[in-house]
């Protein structure tokens, strides 16, 4: 990891297009603003350990749920389609 | 050059079919190929299971049959990977977390599984946004 230290209003550019300020600093919170195309996708990181996590409790689904969930997913469906008359 | 859309899926999710993840699902890296298989008559329920990990098995169920407003953006890289050109050919699946009860079965909303049925690409797709969720309370 490349650790520098930055004041407030100083930037780091990554790569040619993407440039990182430190807006703000407020007790432990920093406030920094990216600049950067809109095809570079930003993304705060405990979002993807969430969501990885996420994931791999849902790759164990429950078996007796899963069949009571078809059920009641074919109910709501069925009560939703309008009747033949 | 493709734009970053957002997803407000009407397309039909077909039978079964096989897709190439051009992003992993997050956790399991490995596994690039998943097949799409519907549990219900209605495609409404369906399992994802990945071709090379038994492991890595998801219940899955299309957002717009459940989240009728559900529209994430998606920026414009993951469109072109997904080849994506046309909003209409795209499918938003959310994995649930099937748990004990269908009352605390829960969708991921915050990382939908975006799939371009034309191409049979797809990735699962953080969404940056505070009202979306990884555990959804799923309305059934």
């Amino acid at each position: 990891m490349l650790v520098l230290s930055r004041r407030i209003g100083e930037s780091v550019i990554i790569a040619d297009n993407v440039t990182v300020t430190v807006l703000e600093v407020r007790g432990d919170v920093v406030r920094i603003g990216i600049d950067a195309p809109r095809s570079v996708g930003i993304i705060r990181a405990e979002l993807l350990d969430e969501v990885e996590s996420s994931n791999k409790d849902a790759a164990t689904p429950d078996s007796s749920t899963l069949e009571s969930l078809r059920d009641a997913i074919g109910h709501k469906n069925a009560a939703r389609r309008p009747k033949d008359d | 050059m493709t734009q970053s859309i957002d997803i407000t899926p009407e397309q039909e999710l077909p039978e079964l079919t096989a897709l190439e993840f051009v992003r992993p699902v997050l956790g399991f890296a490995e596994s690039r190929h998943f097949e799409l298989v519907r549990l219900d008559a209605d495609g409404l329920l369906c399992e994802l299971q990945a071709v090379e990990d038994q492991n890595a098995r998801f219940i899955v169920v299309p957002a717009a049959a459940f989240f009728p407003d559900y529209a994430p953006h998606i920026g414009e890289d993951i469109a072109a990977e997904l080849g994506l050109r046309d909003p209409g050919h795209a499918v938003a699946l959310l994995v649930l977390t099937v748990g004990e009860k269908v009352a605390t079965t829960t969708a991921n909303t915050l990382a939908p599984i975006i799939v371009n049925v034309h191409e049979r690409r797809a990735a699962q797709v953080v969404i940056d946004n505070p009202t979306y969720g990884v555990r959804t309370r799923l309305p059934v």
